[in-house]
């Protein structure tokens, strides 16, 4: 897919930052991992943007965003992602306006969340990048860096997964 | 029996060729596990895609304040929806199309007035009959 590319850093910031970080926060389950990662992403882009040749401009800011997420695991040791905490800190949340409506929002996906946390990495990303953030199977190929029936299968077998752990 | 399972996930998420659509749904006619399979992976993919959107902590960005923009494009599931939608309208219009079977100026004027009927499911296309009876006379 061919795009236009964004002039500046900022500019991906700007148009690609909340989409990141909720790519980062589903993959990760946790805000500051999630935070992390969108400026280590950002980083990345800035860097890459000079040498970046015209193409999938989305393809290649995911792939640079998957892999500074398996560069993060793969830092941990292969420890597992921490999981989300079984409750969200009430009284930090109370200190901000709004924030009643925000735990809300957060704690209604939890199940979710928590069975997107057991997959295997490799289905995770594939859900995640097909679901929360819309990419075709054409895309997550790219950013992936698999073949289009890998693609369907990991997303296949995760949601498989996902089903018997939400049953 | 084989089950093509990882076709299901595909064809929910629009993803499948038209013959491998023929293929899933030709097996699915016969095959109440897929059924149901399909049933399950819907939800699950409805849960995820329901997911809330979580917001950027503030400053996280600096001074690129960030730009509203859908999360998630529509396609998917409703492309699919589409494609059947228009088998469906295509079989419909397949059926009302009228045979060369000898018929009464009462039947035919019937059958047109049944497909002038459907045209708005077809869209903005006009489509002139005649009446038949005057062609007759």
């Amino acid at each position: 897919m061919m795009e236009s590319v964004p002039l500046t850093w900022e500019e991906v910031a700007r148009v690609y930052g909340r989409k990141i970080y909720n790519f980062a926060y589903r993959l990760t389950g946790n805000p500051d991992d999630a935070a992390d990662l969108v400026q280590e992403v950002l980083l990345r882009v800035r860097r890459g943007l000079a040498s970046y040749q015209p193409g999938s401009f989305e393809g290649w800011l995911w792939r640079i965003t998957r892999n500074a997420f398996l560069d993060d695991v793969r830092k941990r040791n292969r420890r597992p992602v921490a999981p989300i905490p079984d409750e969200i800190d009430r009284w930090e949340l109370a200190s901000t306006p709004g924030s009643d409506v925000e735990y809300l929002r957060i704690s209604l996906g939890d199940d979710i969340q928590k069975a997107l946390l057991e997959l295997p990495v490799e289905f995770r990303e594939a859900v995640v990048l097909c679901d929360v953030i819309g990419l075709s199977y054409e895309e997550i190929a790219v950013a992936v860096s698999v073949p289009i029936g890998t693609v369907r299968s990991r997303i296949h077998r995760g949601r498989k997964i996902l089903k018997e752990l939400l049953t | 029996m084989t089950h093509p399972t990882e076709m299901i996930s595909a064809y929910l998420d629009g993803e499948l060729t038209r013959a491998e659509v023929s293929q899933l749904l030709a097996h699915m006619d016969s095959c109440g596990k897929c059924v149901a399979d399909m049933e399950g992976l819907q939800k699950v993919r409805t849960s995820v895609r329901s997911l809330p959107l979580i917001e950027l902590p503030p400053g996280l960005l600096g001074d690129a304040e960030p730009v509203v923009v859908p999360l998630r494009r529509n396609r998917g599931f409703w492309v699919g929806a589409a494609a059947a939608g228009v088998a469906v309208v295509i079989a419909v219009a397949t059926v009302l199309t009228p045979q060369p079977t000898q018929l009464s100026v009462n039947d035919l004027n019937s059958r047109f007035g049944a497909r002038v009927s459907l045209d708005p499911a077809f869209g903005p296309a006009k489509v002139v009959v005649p009446d038949v009876r005057e062609l007759t006379e």
